[in-house]
């Protein structure tokens, strides 16, 4: 019975067994032609390992395609099971012969690299053991993969894109180093060199691998008399097609967007900048010109200082440890008062170019540029959504003046009310890009500043800093996890948990301070 | 037996006899459970409840040593594409102790298969002889055949099903064969069981089934309801005619009193098979 099933196996997979003897083939010409090798390596067991990197996964591949999938493909183990003979023979079989290819084929390698490694080197009988070891291991884990993947059926493709995707984002981000797995440490970069230290740990890993996917392969080539790789092994529905298809592009793409941020960008280089440094804030300023004046060194220390000196103070308020760095570039052609973006990526800072000398140049707006483009980046732009930005909107304006008193006549004062709708709720703050675009960018923003000095007055500095910290000071994850966070704890949250009053109640008190503002303006000042 | 295929019962209690030596027509429309009985029997899958017994061992899954001595034809042939018929013969005899190798050449030779042609190259008629030589080959007890003629013209599953008798009759061999061909088991089987959503609606011998299961005709609108010793299998009302297919014992038959205008009429195996599985009542 046993014999009958393996004679036919043995001819039914005369292809996949050639490519086993190609296998050994190879393995028996690299470790012949070693020149190369043995300059690189400085000997033949290098070429085993090699050998168990490459070709064993791809011969175990093929191996359980042929053996294990090719049969339920072709409903030929309906044929089987109307025969006297047990499932579970049938798959023992098909599994025993797999791993005894497999085993022979990596042995025959063994053996050759052996003797060739005797004219030049002393190999103990323990390190022979010790190859042995690592290599039975590991071929039995691979092929247990491989036995467990071919029982997989329409779905096995899709396993292997997944592996695929895993395998190659790990390697980009650089989350998981596949070195140190069990079964790839197990043939890892010692594998030839190893004489005395038996890697129990990484022995005792793989062998728990490799049990449980044969384990896995077991119970689906078993469990429910079979019916469930009989199912696995139909073809799948149009249907069935374009979801995973879908499932497929979309993974693809989530995987690669969140792959190519987690990347660590490449850090700005200002060859001859001023650099400043308080705590967990950078600031570097440097002239965009061969030689730069006297004048415009000195501008540069100024303005680096007075930059960094400004954003630790940001930073202790908001309870950061840290701010994104900061560049500044200095041009003489630039018009004055124009502030440009450098345009680097979020993940490397904030970069400004402007003309430091120019008389125009005012220290406040470069400020309030920085403090705002620094804080944005920061959220990874998350305080940009419409939902948010009027917190950043308004800090940045409410920053360089709430140390000051205002005046009941005040430009910034007659701004606000300009800009406040009639019936202005909690309702415009979730629209605020919209009421910011109709009332004007700088009256908007003195609306949002406005509130928060409402905040401040009416519910306290530490009530107000609290709300502040919690929106703007929050780290924010480079995952779904930040959004995830706005979802469940928008800012109307935070704001009831850090000033135990509503939004919306806020808003109204917001509003009525300033139509009582306005009430008291005279009346040719009125906006 | 007992077998669920997730929530839907294949099989829900089916208990049949198959008594030795005879032909047993196992009837049933498509999806009544058959191929699940078949292969329940088969010990291919398991019951979830019940017992099988088979030449006098009765177990829970049948055995490898009682499979030995079964004859089993599936109703899709299944056999391995690059194999050649003398090659499948030797592959298949590996699994049997009883295998005849003369008996499996000599059948081939009967059913005109040539030994050395691969089995992708038979056409459906030779495969399904094929599969037969296969399970006669082992010169088993007991022949079991899952709907061996699907997919036949009706000259090739004519000669099959005498091929079938003739074996069965010559060697005095258990058979049982599952269609939904009522003129084939009519010809060939002594006993039918007609399996129904997976329950056993009736088992016996076909001129039993006869006596047992008769039509009333009366004009539409006599009064007449049958009394508590029929069971009501079909209802139907055309061209102003009622008729009523009854089931009952034959004394009950003998003791029943007709209306004026109403007579007895016997039926047709076609015409019981659907008034035990087709819908209960019709109008026109």
């Amino acid at each position: 019975m046993i014999r009958g099933l393996i004679e036919k196996e043995l001819r039914q997979h005369g292809l996949a067994l050639l490519f086993v003897l190609l296998l050994v083939w190879a393995g028996v010409v690299v470790i012949l032609q070693n020149r190369f090798l043995h300059t690189a390596f400085g000997t033949p067991f290098a070429a085993l390992r090699f050998l168990l990197l490459t070709f064993v996964p791809l011969a175990c591949l093929v191996l359980g395609q042929a053996l294990i999938d090719s049969e339920y493909q072709h409903k030929t183990q309906l044929f089987l099971e109307g025969l006297p003979l047990p499932r579970w023979r049938m798959i023992a079989i098909k599994y025993g012969l797999g791993l005894s290819l497999m085993l022979a084929a990596v042995a025959v390698v063994l053996a050759f690299a052996w003797r060739r490694s005797l004219v030049a080197d002393a190999v103990t009988p323990r390190f022979l053991l010790l190859l042995a070891l690592r290599s039975v291991c590991y071929v039995w884990f691979m092929w247990s993969l491989c036995f467990a993947h071919g029982f997989m059926g329409r779905y096995r493709f899709l396993f292997g894109v997944i592996a695929f995707v895993i395998i190659k984002s790990s390697i980009i981000i650089q989350y998981l180093n596949f070195g140190v797995i069990g079964p790839f440490e197990l043939i890892g970069d010692r594998f030839a060199y190893e004489r005395y230290l038996v890697p129990v740990t990484q022995l005792a890993v793989t062998a728990a691998y490799a049990l449980f996917w044969t384990v896995t392969g077991l119970m689906l080539g078993l469990a429910r008399d079979a019916t469930i790789s009989t199912a696995l092994a139909q073809r799948m529905s149009s249907r069935e097609k374009m979801l995973l298809t879908f499932g497929v592009v979309a993974g693809v793409l989530v995987l690669g967007g969140y792959a190519e941020r987690s990347k660590t960008p490449s850090p700005v280089l200002l060859p001859g900048a001023v650099e400043t440094t308080r705590g967990g804030v950078q600031v570097a300023a440097s002239a965009a010109v061969d030689q730069p004046t006297e004048e415009e060194n000195a501008a540069l220390d100024r303005v680096a200082r007075r930059v960094a000196d400004e954003l630790s103070v940001v930073a202790v308020f908001l309870r950061c440890e840290k701010m994104p760095p900061v560049f500044i570039i200095h041009r003489r052609d630039l018009k004055p008062g124009t502030l440009e973006d450098g345009g680097i990526k979020k993940e490397q800072g904030v970069m400004v170019r402007a003309n430091l000398t120019a008389k125009e140049f005012k220290m406040d707006t470069l400020l309030r540029w920085i403090v705002y483009e620094a804080l944005a980046r920061k959220s990874l732009g998350r305080l940009n959504l419409e939902r948010n930005a009027w917190v950043l909107d308004g800090f940045t304006n409410w920053w360089l003046t709430h140390r000051v008193s205002l005046g009941e006549d005040s430009d910034e004062l007659r701004a606000a009310i300009k800009a406040m709708p009639q019936d202005f709720s909690a309702h415009d703050l979730d629209r605020w890009l919209t009421l910011r675009q109709n009332a004007g960018k700088e009256e908007g923003r003195e609306l949002a500043a406005t509130g928060l000095r409402v905040l401040a007055s009416r519910h306290g500095d530490e009530a107000c800093r609290d709300f502040l910290v919690s929106v703007l000071g929050a780290e924010v994850k480079k995952d779904p996890r930040a959004w995830l966070c706005d979802v469940f704890n928008p800012v109307a949250n935070r704001f009831r948990k850090t000033t135990g009053t509503s939004l919306e109640a806020f808003v109204a008190e917001w509003r009525d301070v300033l139509r009582k503002s306005s009430a008291r303006l005279p009346e040719e000042t009125k906006p | 037996m007992k077998r669920h295929f997730g929530k839907v019962p294949a099989v829900d209690g089916v208990d049949l006899n198959v008594h030795e030596g005879e032909i047993y027509g196992f009837l049933g429309i498509n999806g009544a459970g058959k191929t699940t009985t078949i292969r329940l029997l088969m010990g291919i899958i398991a019951a979830e409840a019940g017992t099988i017994s088979i030449l006098g061992e009765t177990t829970r899954r049948t055995s490898v040593a009682q499979k030995q001595r079964i004859g089993y034809v599936s109703q899709e042939q299944n056999f391995y594409p690059w194999m050649t018929c003398h090659a499948l013969g030797r592959f298949v005899g590996s699994f049997y102790p009883t295998w005849d190798k003369a008996e499996f050449s000599r059948l081939l030779e009967v059913f005109e298969i040539p030994e050395d042609r691969r089995t992708t190259e038979l056409s459906g008629g030779m495969r399904a002889k094929l599969a037969l030589s296969l399970a006669l080959a082992p010169r088993p007890a007991v022949l079991l055949l899952d709907e061996p003629t699907a997919g036949l013209d009706p000259v090739a599953r004519r000669e099959f099903m005498e091929i079938i008798v003739a074996q069965s009759r010559q060697h005095g061999r258990t058979t049982l064969f599952s269609s939904h061909l009522i003129g084939e088991v009519e010809r060939c089987a002594d006993r039918v069981g007609i399996i129904h959503q997976g329950k056993m609606r009736f088992e016996g011998r076909l001129g039993d089934l006869r006596d047992r299961v008769r039509r009333v005709q009366m004009p539409v609108g006599t009064a007449f309801a049958a009394s508590g010793y029929f069971e009501t299998w079909r209802d139907d009302e055309y061209d102003g005619v009622r008729s009523l297919a009854l089931k009952g014992e034959p004394s009950a038959w003998t003791a029943l009193e007709l209306p004026e205008g109403a007579e007895i009429t016997p039926m047709s195996l076609e015409d019981i098979f659907i008034g035990c599985v087709g819908s209960r009542r019709v109008r026109v």
